[in-house]
């Protein structure tokens, strides 16, 4: 990958080696300095393996979390570009008729647009005289590339679209050569008419192999073929993605026979660069260079294929990096509670010790440098054990993609040394930090009580220092929300006003008021701000502010924070329930009573812990709540306006009379209760640009039938003003061949990360306006280079979710384009007919027309289960964050065993049984768990609710909210379960812990 | 004092009944460090009538603490039998030592080992709880002990909020509150100065005096020794002198 969030990673990479250089130099100057302190500092990590085993666990967190992400999109990277430079092979650019400059191709099937005008021979002849001398052009190939169904016998084998591809038999080789199974060469000078080089997936789909035969249709004329070879899956034998049915290559003359089209008309030139497959692409800006000045002023056009592709490979790496880095971040917020933690714990642990070493003149620098030599040492390796099991979760990343979408991409795992780097510099640098914070803050003790290990009492100059932060903090906050108030950012802004609050309770408790007082006041002030409803909250806020994707972070890190600092300042009303549990488990009371007690009274650690689970447990159940209203929205009743199955057909066999066409293969008709029809100019084909100013960008234009119109179920979002109902505007697209309807999905979604190309996008469009304003967009088809201005007075509504495009009438289309790349049908059958039989059987009976028919319902499930295994990949990855939460409460457990060892012993000689005793470490263990999973999860559907029934939401689409129970419970008992096995182990310690050896215990 | 409700842990024993509360016998007890081989309790053999206030004494190290430990089944002896009230502690599991040390007995520490994150009342309350006695009914009778030692106004004060004299009294109502017949108690007055060491020893024989119950002491202060009935001197893991 090259960028992140639009950083190139090499000045990431760079920036972070400088900070990670500083941190080893720090370490360094410690070592050279102070080699007794340095070795002091080291030498606590072999004292006990466990403790030091768990600190890496946590310490390497945020690491493995960053190397997850960046792997996968290395890994997505990689595959993409696999597949350009496997099935493009050497064909780096292709040149095709266009009266416009030539838009980039945004997925390979678009590569070689289909039905467009003709490229006349002469001018493969003219550019490889003009380019003979020029060394980065290795040679030029004339090709007819057509769409076709073909049908094995009486259709026991058949494939509505496959790949029929003329190929320059004397220019091949530069392009690869065809090749068989054995990578023998295949001669296509050889092949007769009638002969093909079959692909090999489709060979195996249509059970063919060399020697059988097979019909094709062209132009509805049937044309027997038979298998002369099997050869490779590569572009030459029409294979241009895995998943496809692929094809087979003929000779040139004989495709343009076939086609129809003259001895000196070709669909398109294909020009391979010199060098390999990989190389080749390198010299693509070249090529271009030479080619593009002797094609001005044509009708013609070179896209640079293989280049876009390879680019948009780079983009979707980069926006799957990007998104697990934004839903990693729970994580590693949670990761650097953790460090900060177990630093702190260490510290308290070895408090008496670290007193002792102040009492004989070590300094407080000493003391700081001594954790700091130690955390670093700690940290060079955590962050190698973290980088190196990131790599290992994206490999179950990329299988579990590979499962999903396998049947597009092939997913081949891929890590580059450059993710590797930035993902270790950053583990060891974000633990750095938090390393130095939290051994300064450790090493500002009172070396009496340190010795005495006792607690120790605020002092005047502990509460000035918090003064200093208050005022520090204000400060910012108030930077923030004035700089977001001026330039309109919601990040800075809600940052400000949250931060506020918090940093005046801060200098007020400086000031003698109640600490619990001030900080509940301050907590709840500022989770008031983030749960009060959107619109009232719009008041108090400036106009104009825009927050994208990270105001998700920022609003869970919020209200999880302050939520957690109610939960810890007020727990107190715990107790009460405790009472009430006594008076009905009153055997388990006791262990209760303490197991409550504890962790109220050491509200850092507990507060830490808990925020940890809440916020892993935020971010999952937000993520699968709004999830699955969106689900809910795409996938109601409207999601496919009404229509049962859809018949896709390309322009080469098209059909005059459907019915007729249904009938006559035997199809009973009656089934049918209505059947609309859209002529289509696909996505890659077809362009719409508001004004001449703006960038065209590739969109779906149909072109739909009265059946279409009177028997759709469209609703819209939005329409413009003066029709009185929806239907009066179709109506008006039926009447008026200049008006047109666009779907929601052409609308940018604020602060959506995008993964595909260069779509078209409609700005500046209110959806939650009375009536839309009506734009009038123009269209162009690269077909034949046509165009024409359409105004759009209507979007549809985001619950049609299985069509989409701008729609027109058919005269409309007609007049603008002419000419469709294909049609699309769409059929209701009558009550009582099984969608997915009936589609059967009508592929089966119009399969010379190369007709795909699919049950709508089949489809939507499909996208369903592709999405639901994405959301729960994504949702696997977010649950790692667990482990930061379970390895908090492994120290905080083991750690509590420690420290409250003579406890123990005085609670096991007044009575606790051992299994009180470690009931009680499991229900302390349980309820900080508890507390977590329920502010988290309580928090998440709060902010979930608030999205899907606000303003905004509601233009898209009404829907009842839901909550996903199931799942929102399996998040909660993983967590649970999870946190009771990682505390069992130090309950069952604290229970074998000896009476008299504990009370002996200092 | 009354018989108590038995439950599948307790055991039933009369300790009113006895007059030799504890009687050891033989008592030997090691403890081994590494390659080392310390010999705490060489054959110890005593006996302590119910009501009696013994002080066990000597220098440190002599076993005085691994003594009582192990009197109150808080440690396991290597050989020889210590009886309480006639039922030998080593013969019982651990969760019926655990019980009976809950009902039966009282421990008063040198650094009081309250739990810090319990108020006084609930500090007191807590061996109420594991006997089973009802949560209001644990309230009361911890809220009269400490009534009686003088902290009624002090219940809801945490360990810390606490002087060191106050926080000895409220291990003393903890170790009072369930009405043990032994109280058992290691260096009492070890963290106290000297006059709130004279009010909490005070405190200690008036209620031996009163509740008639045993009180087993280890001290190094000859003049907490003073104010027992009987002194047991220690050396080296043998009782050297037994007496007033």
């Amino acid at each position: 990958m090259e960028n992140i969030f639009g950083i190139p990673m090499t000045s990431i990479m760079n920036v972070l080696l400088v900070i990670f250089g500083l941190c080893l130099l720090v370490g360094a100057w410690i070592l050279l300095r102070n080699r007794v302190i340095f070795r002091m500092g080291v030498r606590n990590i072999p004292r006990r393996p466990a403790q030091t085993v768990l600190i890496i666990v946590g310490l390497m967190l945020s690491t493995l979390i960053v190397a997850a992400a960046l792997t996968t999109g290395d890994t997505l990277n990689h595959s993409i570009r696999a597949d350009v430079y496997n099935y493009l092979g050497h064909t780096d650019q292709i040149i095709v008729h266009s009266s416009e400059e030539a838009v980039e191709a945004t997925d390979m099937e678009q590569a070689v647009p289909e039905g467009g005008g003709t490229v006349p021979t002469s001018l493969l002849e003219e550019l490889r005289a003009e380019t003979a001398d020029v060394g980065a052009i290795d040679g030029f190939m004339g090709v007819v590339a057509e769409q076709v169904p073909a049908v094995v016998g009486d259709g026991t084998f058949a494939e509505p679209v496959t790949a029929m591809t003329g190929l320059e038999a004397e220019a091949i080789e530069a392009f690869g050569g065809l090749r068989d199974l054995e990578g023998n060469t295949i001669d296509l000078d050889s092949l007769s008419d009638g002969e093909v080089v079959l692909s090999e997936t489709l060979s195996e789909s249509l059970n063919l192999e060399a020697g059988d035969a097979f019909t094709v249709f062209v132009q509805n004329a049937p044309h027997e073929m038979t298998v002369f070879a099997v050869g490779e899956d590569s572009y030459l034998t029409g294979v241009q993605t895995p998943g496809m049915p692929g094809g087979f290559a003929i000779p040139l003359s004989y495709a343009q026979e076939l086609t129809g089209l003259d001895s000196d008309e070709l669909n398109m030139i294909a020009v391979t660069n010199s060098g390999d497959e990989v190389s080749g692409a390198d010299r693509t800006d070249e090529a271009m260079a030479a080619i593009e000045p002797l094609l001005a002023g044509t009708q013609f056009n070179i896209n640079a294929v293989k280049q876009s592709l390879l680019e948009e490979a780079e983009l979707a790496g980069n926006a799957f990096s990007s998104i697990f880095v934004v839903l990693g971040m729970f994580s590693i917020a949670a990761g650097i509670l953790l460090i900060f933690l177990i630093f702190v714990l260490l510290a308290a642990e070895r408090k008496p010790e670290m007193g002792m070493a102040r009492a004989v003149g070590l300094k407080r620098r000493q003391l700081t440098q001594m954790y700091i030599a130690e955390g670093l040492t700690y940290d060079l390796a955590a962050a190698a054990v973290g980088a190196a099991l990131g790599v290992g979760v994206a490999w179950v990343i990329a299988d579990v993609i590979a499962r999903l979408i396998g049947d597009f991409i092939q997913i081949e795992p891929s890590v580059t040394w450059q993710s590797l780097v930035i993902a270790y510099t950053l583990g060891v640098v974000i633990t750095f930090i938090t390393i130095v914070i939290s051994s300064w803050r450790v090493s500002r003790l009172n070396i009496v009580s340190a010795i005495r290990d006792t607690q120790e009492e605020p002092k005047e100059r502990e509460s000035r220092k918090f003064l200093i932060f208050g005022i520090i903090g204000l400060v910012l906050g108030a930077l923030m929300l004035w700089g977001g108030a001026e330039s309109g950012s919601m990040a800075l802004y809600t940052m400000g006003i949250s931060l506020i609050p918090l940093c005046l309770a801060v200098i007020f408790r400086r000031f003698g008021f109640s600490s619990r007082l001030v900080y509940s006041l301050a907590a709840g002030l500022v989770l008031l701000y983030w749960v009060l409803p959107w619109e009232w909250v719009a008041y108090i806020e400036p106009e104009g502010m825009s927050g994208d994707f990270e105001m998700f972070f920022i609003s869970g890190i919020f209200m999880v924070t302050s939520a957690t600092v109610l939960i810890v300042w007020n727990a107190t009303v715990l107790t009460s329930v405790v009472s009430f549990l006594g008076q009905t488990f009153s055997r388990w009371l006791p262990a209760v009573k303490t197991a409550v007690a504890y962790p109220l009274a050491s509200r850092g650690r507990t507060g830490m812990t808990i925020a940890m689970f809440s916020l892993i447990i935020f971010s999952l159940v937000a993520m699968a709540t709004i999830n699955s209203n969106f689900e809910q929205l795409f996938s109601g009743e409207d999601a496919s306006a009404g229509w049962d199955i859809q018949l896709e057909q390309g322009a080469v066999n098209p059909i005059d009379d459907l019915e007729a066409a249904l009938v006559e293969g035997g199809v009973d008709t009656g089934q049918i209760d209505a059947a609309a029809r859209m002529s289509t100019v696909g996505f890659g084909a077809a362009r719409l640009r508001t004004s001449p100013d703006e960038e065209w960008g590739s969109y779906t234009v149909r072109g739909v039938d009265e059946t279409f119109i009177s028997e759709s179920r469209m609703p819209l979002q939005i329409y413009a003003e003066g029709y009185e109902s929806e239907a009066d505007v179709w109506q008006a697209v039926a009447e008026d061949p200049t008006l047109a309807v666009i779907d929601a999905f052409a609308v940018p979604i604020e602060g959506g990360i995008q993964i595909g190309g260069p779509g078209f996008q409609l700005e500046g469009v209110d959806l939650g306006a009375d009536y839309l304003d009506p734009i009038t967009v123009e269209a162009s088809s690269l077909l034949n280079g046509t165009s024409g201005e359409v105004t759009i007075i209507g979007i549809v509504d985001q619950s049609v979710s299985m069509i989409w495009g701008l729609y027109m009438s058919e005269q409309g289309f007609d007049e603008l384009f002419a000419q469709p790349t294909g049609y699309t049908y769409l059929v209701r059958a009558e009550s009582g007919v099984d969608h997915t039989e009936f589609a059967e059987e009508m592929q089966a009976a119009l399969i010379q027309y190369g007709v795909q028919a699919d049950s709508m319902q089949d489809l939507l499930d499909e996208q369903l289960a592709i999405n639901r295994g994405f959301i729960y990949l994504v949702q696997g990855f977010m649950s790692l964050g667990l482990v930061v939460g379970i390895a908090a409460l492994g120290v905080v457990s083991f750690r509590s065993v420690v420290e409250r060892r003579q406890q123990i012993g005085m609670l096991r000689a007044i009575g606790y049984s051992r299994a009180m005793v470690s009931a009680s470490f499991i229900i302390e263990s349980a309820m900080i768990t508890l507390l977590g999973v329920l502010s988290g999860g309580a928090l998440a559907l709060w902010l979930a609710y608030q999205l899907i029934t606000s303003e905004e939401f509601a233009d898209f689409g009404q829907i009842e909210f839901t909550i996903p129970w199931g799942l929102i419970l399996f998040f909660g008992v993983l967590a649970i379960v999870a946190s009771l096995i990682m505390a069992w182990i130090p309950a069952r310690q604290a229970s074998r812990v000896s009476i008299a050896d504990a009370l002996r215990y200092e | 004092m009354s018989q108590k409700t038995a439950s599948k842990d307790e055991v039933i024993v009369d300790l009113d009944a006895q007059d030799a509360i504890i009687e050891a016998s033989g008592v030997v007890k090691t403890y081994e460090s590494g390659r080392i081989r310390v010999e705490a309790l060489k054959s110890v053999d005593l006996t302590v009538n119910r009501g009696e206030m013994v002080a066990i004494m000597g220098p440190s190290g002599c076993g005085k603490t691994t003594l009582l430990n192990c009197l109150s089944g808080l440690d396991e002896i290597d050989s020889g039998s210590i009886l309480i009230a006639g039922t030998d502690l080593a013969k019982l599991s651990d969760n019926k030592r655990t019980a009976f040390r809950a009902q039966d007995m009282g421990f008063i520490f040198q650094f009081y080992n309250l739990l810090p994150v319990l108020n006084a009342v609930e500090n007191t309350e807590l061996p109420l709880l594991v006997s089973g006695v009802g949560t209001r009914e644990a309230r009361e009778r911890a809220l009269a002990i400490l009534d009686m030692v003088g902290l009624n106004d002090w219940s809801t004060h945490r360990p810390a909020e606490l002087s060191g004299g106050q926080r000895q009294r409220v291990t003393i109502a903890r170790a009072l509150v369930n009405d043990p017949a032994i109280v058992w108690a290691d260096e009492p007055t070890g963290d106290l100065d000297s006059s709130t060491a004279d009010e909490v020893m005070a405190l200690m024989r008036d209620l031996n005096q009163r509740n008639r119950q045993t009180f087993v002491v280890v001290t190094h202060d000859p003049r907490i020794g003073d104010m027992c009935d009987r002194i047991i001197q220690m050396h080296d893991g043998e009782i050297v002198s037994d007496g007033r």
